[in-house]
This record gives structure tokens, sequence and C-alpha cells, in this order.
């Protein structure tokens, strides 16, 4: 047993509910052990806990033991003290510091990769970063050139060995981590969500990557992650954690029989196929699944599998008729024939690309990394000017708005990091100056007492709206993902615009979230708004979009809604298109299968 | 460009050390035209020294200087022109002349120190000596372009939030003030989590050590003490008064005996070495190619 976590409860300072409650599960060596749940159930507190360098203030009690270590340490009486005259006594830290051994112990044992691939990179080259760790471990020069040696060859890094870290690509920047993690030899790699800001394909080699450390080196894994579509196939030990308990500790199987039998949350971000053959069972053979849950079927391969011994001797039907496309008016924000690139020298990075969004429309622009989705989107937005062609708002190009109303009333842009919307020390203090400066642009005229009360007023009403009234005393840094998100939506929203612009709305943030944004964004649609998403994610625009397009290269090369745009792709396309594409054409998401399934049955 | 990648680092090091230190104390033509001529030679013979646009932009500035100092200073007995009222004199045109000489000789020698010392090898100078330092300046160098780009995220959602609508140029100052204070959090933040990072791959632990190390062989010894060597005569000229020129009222050398000469020979030995070590590198090639 490499790891071991005895009943461990854990309660932050000040804070009114434990964030772990008698956790207690072990890990083997070599096992690859997924942790799952949604946000803020305690995942990364966990993970930290274990890492004991990284461990949060607050109080503990239970043991972590690794590799038979108890890493929690509860270290001599007299650095307790010194810790508690130094830190006030309720934030004395879990971990005492002054304890080199137990610290190397850790450094040498434990690694770990966190979810923000920039933020952990601590040098300005490649070859240093690797070097790194082993430098701090005190390694002789030569120790350190052959594993760093070693690493880059495991990694096929050679290309960029020499270049600066920050020329590399975000996927590029969390294989760094990974590799600068592992050349310090860890048993146990512990990995935070680590894919969450990387692209689908960057997140497909990392993922591969983590797999062949787990089967090649046979380093034992603990991966927080609440996305399970692809990590469940690896696992071969899932955790699942809610509201800081532990609710299910067992195979892949075991776990999407727990979640479906307790009709969790989570049980929507299970893999397609299992979401299927879930549904299949309780529609068809009962509930013999709890019982047996031997071989669930977790890929894409063994969905078809099963959809193919289900529909033989049955014909493939249309799924229920779906809902008809967006209202196709005026287009509310047209590019045509922009031309865009960085520099005089520099290729055309969009070339004579054309693309309009009518009103109430939801519109998701797809494309891999570099296709100038993000360019396009700022050029939308205004932040930057094509050297060709133009982009209009309601017809009227964006260069001939006055000063200071391009961004009142008609359009509103939320970049890629929602942080970057705020600029205030809570959220309330930055909702409330976006929601003045909109109340003094409606009413000019209003005394000031006014304005703040009607601003007031109005942003309880869109929080209330968002469902965000909980976080607004908070500090924007201090909420999840998801919460972020929302709140961010709230201030560019505060400008009641027309035309509301998104890039990847989606990233990171776990089911639940989603869900929700997905219906804000539904009622905004219903009011009028023009939508245009831009985003890897193609799930999320074959649930959310009234159309799709695909950019490549720079230019838009298909358009369409969501069903002949899916199923018309091969491989760029949604896990239930690839799974059922041959039984059920035109079905694209997860929930028209089931209600393909369900139908034909 | 590496000629001396084989040398230890200390070995450019203390040949550029001593040729800029010398150029700039010893102010005499006697130094500044081989300073200028080893330079000029080195950089014309390897590959990225020049570039036209740097060569039009050198020439201006020493233009510049030379003839601007007569406007400044009317010592000097020789009168060419009189402008305003006031004598514009030969002597004073040709202090500007190698004043400008020296300082372009200085510049030039910093960007030979750029191709001489390779910059893992001056990041090794440095964590020799203070590798505290050397760390926090690799941590920044990384720093610096991500900040860059922050900025110009935060600035574009402001942007699009109308934090900048105002066309009033206070309120907009205003808003930059605000964006500033935001990045500054951000930095803040950003620091803590690569603290996190740096702790959990165990900085801090006693006992660090360094990826590069370079073996200082006897090949190195040798080079070293030539430059020394050569060092010392050049000081000794300095020191005896031999290099001495006063420019006002005319332009007057101090007598050269054996020893100046020598001196000045070892300087100019000294600038010429990066430029024969070049054409060695050149030659070398030249004869593998022809065996291959």
């Amino acid at each position: 047993m490499l790891l071991s976590v005895e009943n461990v409860t854990f309660r932050y300072p000040k804070a009114s509910n434990d964030a772990l409650r008698g956790v207690g599960f072990s890990v083997n060596a070599g096992d690859f052990a997924v942790l799952c749940g949604l946000s803020g159930c305690g995942k990364s507190t966990l993970l930290r806990l274990i890492k004991r360098e990284l461990a949060p203030f607050g109080d503990l009690s239970g043991r972590i033991l690794v590799d038979g270590t108890d890493v929690t340490s509860i270290g001599s009486a007299a650095g307790a003290a010194e810790n508690s005259a130094a830190y006030g006594a309720e934030n004395a830290p879990a971990a005492t510091k002054a304890d080199p051994t137990r610290d190397r112990f850790s450094a040498e044992t434990v690694g770990i990769v966190l979810q923000d691939p920039e933020a952990q990179i601590v040098t300005d080259t490649v070859w240093h970063e690797l070097a790194f760790g082993l430098e701090n471990l005190g390694l002789p020069s030569a120790v350190i050139r052959r594993r760093v040696a070693e690493m880059a060859a495991f990694f096929g890094m050679e290309s960029w060995y020499h270049k600066k870290t920050y020329e590399l690509s975000g996927g590029q920047k969390q294989l760094l981590n990974l590799a600068a993690v592992l050349a310090m030899k860890p048993k146990l790699l512990l990995l935070d969500e680590p894919t969450a800001q990387l692209d689908p394909i960057a997140a497909a080699d990392f993922r591969s990557v983590v797999a062949r450390i787990n089967k090649d080196l046979g380093v034992t894994i603990l991966m927080a992650e609440h996305r399970l579509e692809h990590v469940l196939p690896l696992a071969d030990k899932v955790l699942l954690l809610d509201r800081g308990e532990l609710l299910c500790d067992g195979s892949p199987a075991a776990l999407a029989a727990y979640l479906q039998a307790n009709a969790h949350p989570m049980a929507r971000a299970l893999p397609t196929a299992t979401r299927v053959y879930l549904a299949l069972q309780g529609t068809g053979v009962g509930s013999a699944v709890a019982s047996e849950h031997v071989n669930i079927p977790l890929t894409v391969r063994d969905g078809r599998a099963t959809l193919l011994a289900y529909s033989a001797g049955k014909t493939a039907s249309d799924p229920a008729d779906k809902p008809a496309g967006g209202s196709v008016g005026k287009p509310a924000i047209a590019a045509s024939g922009v031309r865009f690139r960085y520099g005089k020298d520099l290729p055309d990075v969009l070339c004579e690309t054309s693309l309009s969004v009518s009103a109430g429309e939801h519109y998701c622009l797809l494309g891999g990394n570099g296709s100038g989705k993000t360019t396009l989107l700022s050029l939308l937005a205004g932040l930057k000017q094509p050297y060709a062609g133009s982009v209009r708002l309601f017809g009227k190009k964006l260069s001939a708005f006055a000063p200071g109303t391009l961004y009142r009333e008609n359009l509103a842009f939320l970049p890629q990091q929602p942080r970057d919307v705020f600029v205030e020390k809570t959220i309330r203090e930055d909702l409330l100056g976006a929601f003045s400066r909109a109340y003094s642009h409606a009413f000019p005229k209003a005394a000031a007492d006014v304005v703040a009360e009607g601003a007031a007023a109005d942003m309880l009403t869109m929080c209330e709206r968002l469902h965000i009234t909980e976080i607004l005393l908070s500090h924007p840094y201090d909420v999840s993902g998801g919460e972020l998100q929302k709140a961010a939506l709230a201030k560019v929203l505060a400008s009641r615009p027309k035309v509301l612009l998104l890039d990847e709305p989606a990233k990171g943030i776990d089911v639940n979230g989603k869900g929700e944004l997905a219906a804000i964004l539904k009622e905004l649609t219903a009011e009028g708004v023009a939508v245009l998403s831009v985003t890897h994610d193609a799930e999320w625009a074959a649930e959310h979009a009234d159309r799709c397009g695909l950019l490549f290269d720079g230019e838009v090369i298909s358009e369409g809604e969501p069903g002949e745009f899916f199923a018309g792709n091969a491989f760029y396309t949604t896990a239930a298109n690839r799974m059922a594409g041959d039984f059920f054409p035109g079905v694209v998401t997860c929930d028209d299968l089931l209600r393909a399934v369900e139908v034909s049955s | 460009m590496d000629i001396f990648i084989r040398r230890h680092p200390l070995v450019p090091l203390c040949l550029l050390l001593s040729i800029l230190l010398l150029a700039m104390f010893a102010q005499s033509p006697r130094i500044t035209v081989p300073a200028l001529a080893g330079a000029v030679l080195f950089l014309c013979t390897v590959r990225g020294g020049f570039t036209v646009r740097s060569v039009i932009g050198f020439l201006l500035c020493w233009a510049l200087i030379a003839a601007v100092n007569p406007l400044f200073s009317t010592g000097g007995a020789t009168p060419l022109v009189f402008v305003a009222g006031r004598p514009y004199t030969r002597e004073a045109l040709l202090y500007g002349v190698h004043l400008g000489a020296m300082l372009l000789a200085v510049l030039l020698w910093f960007r030979c120190e750029r191709l001489l010392i390779p910059e893992e090898h001056r990041f090794f100078l440095f964590g020799r000596f203070a590798p505290k330092l050397a760390l926090l300046i690799s941590s920044v160098l990384r720093f610096v372009p991500l900040l860059k780009r922050r900025a110009t995220a935060m600035r574009d959602a402001q942007t699009a939030v109308g934090i900048y609508d105002d066309p009033d140029w206070i309120h907009r100052a205003g808003s930059n003030m605000t964006t500033m204070s935001a990045l500054t959090t951000w930095s803040l933040e950003h620091a803590v989590d690569t603290g996190a990072a740096m702790k959990a791959r165990g900085y801090g632990l006693p006992g660090r050590t360094t990826y590069r190390t370079y073996r200082f062989t006897g090949t190195d010894a040798a080079w070293l003490s030539a430059i020394l060597v050569l060092t010392a005569s050049a000081v000794l000229a300095l020191a005896r008064g031999g290099l001495g020129v006063s420019f006002y009222p005319n332009i007057v050398f101090a007598h050269a005996d054996t020893l100046t000469r020598i001196g000045v020979a070892a300087y100019t030995i000294l600038c010429l070495l990066p430029f024969l070590s070049a054409i060695k590198e050149e030659l070398r090639w030249c004869f593998y190619r022809s065996k291959m």
C-alpha cells in the first residue's frame, strides 16, 4: 500500500463546515486512482494535504501515510509552539515547517501537478525547468544531467529543450510541468485537474503520457478530475467525494452503478458509452447492473459493441424530432472578408473570413489551436482592427460607433480567463461599478443616490437570476471556476448587450456549472440576444448551439445546425455521434442518443 | 557563434573585462584604435555581428558626437570656422572624433559580449558567484513576458466592459490605474502559486546544487595566464604615463618608449584574440568540409 488515508477530517480556519469528513481510503503501488466530484467537494484540499509542502492551514485529524511515513507530521511540541506563536493559534499550519527530513522525503516521494500550467513554471528555459527540482535536492551535476536527459527523451521534448518557457503552448507547458516533477522520480504522482486549462487535443496528449507513466514506469497516480469521459477508462480505482465525504471507493463500474442508483449529479459526467449502457439496462434487463457491473463499457469502442448487440434485429430509426433551428433573421453581428495578421512580415491569421450571427441565435465557432478563433473574436469585439474587410454591428461598422457607445447596450465580451473582468476586492464592488455605469447611462439626469439605489436593485435582480448572491462578498480569486464564470457574465451583462461574445465559456467548469451556464445563455437568446461562443468543446457545441461553424486555417469551413454539422464529421464530433452514427444517423448528443434508444425499444 | 564555447566561461569574461576597462580608463588613441579595430574585425567575421541598420546607427552616433563637441568646447589652437562668434577648432573636433570612437568601441564590445559568452555560460557565471541571484534573474526573465500578455488580456477585458468609455482623459487615467492594480493582484496571486510549485519541488532544502558545471582545464589556465600577462603589460604602460595624450591647446602624445610600445602591442593582441579565434574556427570548418 503506497498511500493510505486514515479517517481524515479537515476544517479551514473560521469555516463553519468540515472541508473533509472522515475520509479513509488506500491506493496500492502502481494503481491509477481517480478522485472525482463536483467543484468544491474537497478534491484539491485532499491532494494538498497529501503533499505536505502545500498543506493548507486548518484543523486536521487522522493520518496520511505515504510509503509508510506519516506526512501530516505532528512534529515536536517545540515546533508546534513556535508555529502557533508565529501564525496565531487558530492559523497554525497543519504541517510543521522546520522538518527538513520530512520535507526532503515529501519532495522526493510525492510529485504534484496543479491546474494552471503557467503558474507552476519557475525558470525561463525548458532545460533549467527540468533541472530545477533536482538542483533543489542537491544531486550531483552528473546525476542531474542524466535524469534531465532521460526525461527529455521519454517525453520527446528534444526539439523544444532549448526553448524559452514563454514560447511554449499551453499543452507543452503542462507536459513540461509533468516532466519536471517526474525527473525527481516520485513514487506517488498527484494531479489536480491537470487538463482543465488545455484544449481537447493537448488534454488527450497529456492523458496518454500520464497513462504511459503509470504503465511503463509503474508510478502510482492519484488524479482529481470532474470530467470522467476520458479518465475513467484509464482508472483502476475511483473515489467519489461529495461535500467532503467519501461516497464511493471502487472500480469504475462500481462508481457508475453507484451514481446511477443514487441519481447523483456526477452521473451526467460519466462517459457516453456508460450512460447509454446504464439506460439500456434500466429499460431492459432491470437493475442487474448494480450487482454484477462486470463489463460496463467506458469507451466509444465498447459503447459501439453494446449498441450493436442491442440493435441486432432492430432497424435503425430516426431519433425523436428535434426542435427547429434558431430563427434566421437579420445578422446582429457580421464579419465580412476580414483579414488580420500580427505583424507586417507575419502570415495572415485570418484570410477573407466571413461570419454572421443573428439576433436570438447561439452560434458556436469550433476550431483547433491556432485556427484564429480567439483572434476573430477580438476583431468582432472591436479590440483589434482587421487590415481588410469589415465588422458590422446591426449593419453599422464598429469603427463608426462614437467613442463610448460600442460597449453600452450593444456589445459585450467575456474573455477566456473570467478573472480578467474583475478589478475590485469583492465581486459585489465590481458588479456595483458596472451596474452604476449602466444605470447612469440609461438615466443620465438621475441623482447620485438614485443611481446607487437603482444600480444595487438591478445588480440584485441579475445575481438572483444567475444564482450568485451567495458569493457576492467573496474575492474574485476565491470562488470556483463555474461561479466566477457566472459572476463575470453578470458583469458584462450589466450594459444590457444585444450581442454577447464568449471565449471558451465551458472550460474547466463541472457538469452542474455547464448546465446552469447553458440555461442562462438559452434565456438570453430567447430574449433576442445574439450569442457567439468560441470553443474547442464539441460536446458543448452539440448540446447548446443553434448553429455551429468550423474555423480552419483562417476560414469558416462548414456551417450548420449541430445535427447536420456533426453528423457530417467523422472525427471532429461528439462521442455520441462517433458511437451511434451508424445506427442512429443525426444523433449528436448523449441526450439524443438516450432518447433514440428509448424510442426504438 | 560560439568562439569560446569549449573554454571555461571565465576566459572570455576576463578578456572582455580587460579590453573594456582599459579602453574606458586609458582614454588614449593608442588604446582606442586597436579596441575599435578588434571589435569591428570580429563583428564583421561572425554571423549576426552587424546589420546594415546598426552600422548606420553607429556611424551617425559617432559623427554626431564628433561634430557637436567643438560647439561646447572652444579650447584648441587651430580654429577652422567661427560659429556664432565662437571658434570651432580642429583640436576640439579631433577630441570629439576620439571620444566618439571610444564610446563606439565600448558599445561594440558589449555587442561582442553577447556573441562571446553564450547565454547559458553567462548564467553559470552568475550562478557561481550568486546562485540566488541567478535563480531570481531566471524567474524574472520568465515572468516578464507573462506579465505583458496578462496586461494586454486585462486591458482588453476592461475595454470591453466599458471602463475606458469616458473620453475624459482624467477618467481614462483612473481606469488605467484600476487595471494596473488588478494586474498587481494577479501578480501576487501568481507568485503564491509559483511559490507553492517551487516548494513542492523541494526549493529551500539545504544543499542546493546546479545543473551546469565547467571544468577548468590546463588549456583554460594557459589562456587565462596569457590574457593576464598581456593585460599587465598594457596596465604597466598606462601606469608609467606612456599612453597619455593632451588635446588642448595642441595635440601632444606622450613619448613612446619600448615598454609603452610593448604595452600597446599587448593590448592590440588582446583585442584581436576574438577575431583570430573566429578566423581559426572558419578555417577549421573549411578544412573539415573539404574532408566531408
